[in-house]
C-alpha cells in the first residue's frame, strides 16, 4: 500500500490527503484490519511534513473509526466494525454529498454523470483490491 | 609528529574528501538529483567531474605548497601546521565541491524538465515501524559495558593515581591530567553521546525521496548502518572500559590495540555496505526534486521535515537538518561536552 501526496496542492491540505489516501487503501482492500501503520514521526519524516500534519490526519482517522492508536504498540487499521462505521458515515456524509450535488447542479451537470463518476470510482477501488 | 605520518594522514583524508561525490546514490551528482540513473555517464556531467577532480587534486598540493615555507621558517609548530592544513583542506574542498554543484545545477536547468522529476509529489509506502526501523530494544546491548565502565570508575576512583592518562598514541599514553571525577568519568559521557546518535540514525530518512523505489531497499540499508553503529559503539565501549581499568591496574597493550584495529576495519566494511546496499541500487519511478533543500549540495535545510538527522546526500553517513533547532542543540551539546572534557583533561 502506498500513499500519494501532493505537497504543492492548494485546494487539499496535506492532512486531508493523508486521511483520504489511507481511507481509500481500506476501501480497496489494500489495507486490512490489524495492518500496522507507520508512527506519526516516521510518516512525517518520509513525506517530509510537520508532525502536526500527520497527527491531524491520524486524529481524523481515529475519530471516524478507521484506525486505532495504541500508546505503546503503535497504530493499526481498524476495518472490522463496519456496521457501526457505516451508520455513522450515512449520518455524517449527507452534508458532503449535498454540497457535491449543489456544485454539480449549479453547473447544470446531469445526475447520470455523477452516477457514472461514482460507479467509476467504486469500480476502480474494488478493482485494486482483487 | 614526523613528516611521513603527517603526509600519510593528510593524503588519506584528502583522498576521502575527493572521493566523496562517488559516495552518493546513482542519480545524484554533486548533491543535485536527477531522475536518470545513467546521469554519471552523461558527457556534460563527465566534463564537470573531470574539472572537479583536477581542481580538487590541485588544491591538495596547493595547501601543502603554501604551508611548507611557514613550517620551514619556523612560524608554526608541527601540530598547528597539521591542524591548519586540515582546516584549509576542508574549506577549500567544500568550495571546489560547491563549484561543481553549481555547474551541475546549471546543466540541469539547461535541459528540458524531466517529467519523472517533481518538486511536489511524494509517494510513500505504508508499513509499520517494526518493519522499517531497527528494533529499539537492541540498543540495550550498549548498556552493560557502559554501566561496567561507570561502576569501575566510581569504585576504583580511590585506587587511581593522581595523574590520569587522557590521550593515547601508538606507543601508549602520551598525555596526562590530574585525577578528577570529570577526567575519570569522561569515557562514560562519550558512550552516552554515541548511544544518543544511534537513536537518531535509527530513523533518519533517505537523502533521495519521491517514491519507495527512489532509494530502493533504504530501510534495510538503514538497519545495517544502525547495526554497524552499535558494533562500533560496543568496541569503543570496550576500549574505554580497558582504559578506565588501566587507571587502576596495568593492562596489556593488546587489549587496546586489538579493538582499535577492529574499529579501523569497520571503515572499509562501511564502504562495502554502502556500495552493496545503496550505490549499486538502481532508482526508478518519480523522484522528488528537492535540490533547493540541499544548500551547497550537501547541507540540509528543510523547515517542513521533522527529522533532526537525515542520510547524507553526498558521502556515507548522516547529517543534521539545519532548519531544526533541536538538531543544532544536539550538535552544540556534543561539541560543548567534547570541548569541556578536553579542557578538563588538560
Amino acid at each position: 500500500m502506498q500513499l500519494s501526496i501532493d505537497l504543492g496542492s492548494s485546494d487539499q491540505p496535506i492532512y486531508q490527503q493523508i486521511r483520504d489516501e489511507i481511507v481509500s487503501g481500506i476501501a480497496s482492500g489494500q489495507l486490512r484490519d490489524g495492518d500496522p501503520l507507520p508512527s506519526v514521526r516516521t510518516l512525517g519524516a518520509e513525506i517530509g511534513v510537520n508532525l502536526h500534519t500527520v497527527n491531524k490526519a491520524y486524529k481524523l482517522l481515529q475519530r471516524d473509526g478507521f484506525i486505532e492508536i495504541q500508546r505503546s504498540r503503535g497504530t493499526f487499521v481498524r476495518a472490522g466494525d463496519t456496521a457501526k462505521n457505516a451508520a455513522g458515515f450515512i449520518e455524517s456524509s449527507g452534508r458532503r454529498i449535498q454540497a457535491l450535488v449543489s456544485d454539480a447542479l449549479s453547473l447544470k451537470i446531469d445526475r447520470t454523470v455523477l452516477h457514472h463518476m461514482i460507479d467509476h470510482y467504486y469500480d476502480e477501488l474494488e478493482g485494486k483490491g482483487s | 609528529m614526523n613528516l611521513i605520518t603527517f603526509l600519510g594522514i593528510y593524503f588519506f583524508i584528502s583522498a576521502l574528501f575527493i572521493a566523496q561525490p562517488w559516495f552518493s546514490r546513482r542519480n545524484v551528482v554533486f548533491g543535485v538529483v536527477f531522475a536518470d540513473d545513467q546521469i554519471w555517464k552523461n558527457d556534460n556531467v563527465r566534463k564537470i567531474i573531470r574539472a572537479y577532480l583536477i581542481s580538487a587534486v590541485f588544491a591538495v598540493f596547493a595547501i601543502l605548497i603554501i604551508l611548507a615555507p611557514l613550517v620551514a621558517a619556523g612560524w608554526t609548530n608541527d601540530m598547528l601546521a597539521f591542524n591548519l592544513s586540515l582546516a584549509l583542506l576542508i574549506l577549500v574542498e567544500t568550495l571546489v565541491f560547491y563549484a561543481a554543484t553549481r555547474k551541475t545545477r546549471a546543466y540541469k536547468q539547461m535541459n528540458k524538465p524531466d517529467p519523472e522529476l517533481s518538486s511536489r509529489n511524494v509517494i510513500v509506502a505504508v508499513k509499520g515501524d517494526k518493519e522499517t526501523l531497527f528494533p529499539l530494544s537492541w540498543l540495550l546491548i550498549l548498556l552493560p559495558l557502559m554501566i561496567a565502565t561507570f561502576i569501575v570508575a566510581i569504585l576504583g576512583y580511590p585506587y587511581m593515581p593522581s595523574s590520569i592518562p587522557t590521550h593515547f598514541g601508538l606507543t601508549g599514553p602520551d598525555h596526562w591530567a590530574p585525577k578528577s571525577w570529570m577526567t575519570v568519568l569522561s569515557p562514560v559521557f562519550f558512550e552516552l553521546m554515541l548511544a544518543v546518535l544511534v537513536l537518531f540514525i535509527r530513523r533518519a530518512p533517505a537523502s533521495v525521496k519521491g517514491n519507495p523505489k527512489a532509494a530502493p531497499d533504504y530501510a534495510r540499508f538503514r538497519k545495517l548502518m544502525t547495526l554497524l553503529m552499535i558494533v562500533t559503539g560496543l568496541i569503543t565501549e570496550l576500549i574505554f572500559l580497558v582504559i578506565v581499568i588501566s587507571f587502576i591496574h596495568p593492562v596489556s597493550q593488546i587489549w587496546l590495540i586489538a579493538p582499535t584495529i577492529a574499529v579501523i576495519i569497520l571503515l572499509p566494511v562501511m564502504m562495502l555496505i554502502y556500495f552493496r546496499f545503496a550505490r549499486s541500487k538502481t532508482p526508478s519511478g518519480p523522484i522528488l526534486d528537492d535540490d533547493a533543500k540541499w544548500l551547497w549540495g550537501q547541507f540540509y535545510f528543510n523547515r517542513s521535515d521533522p527529522s533532526l538527522f537525515v542520510e547524507k546526500r553526498v558521502g556515507i553517513g548522516y547529517t543534521i537538518n539545519m532548519a531544526r533547532p533541536g538538531a543544532w542543540m544536539v550538535v552544540i551539546g556534543i561539541i560543548t561536552v567534547a570541548i569541556l572534557l578536553s579542557v578538563w583533561s588538560r
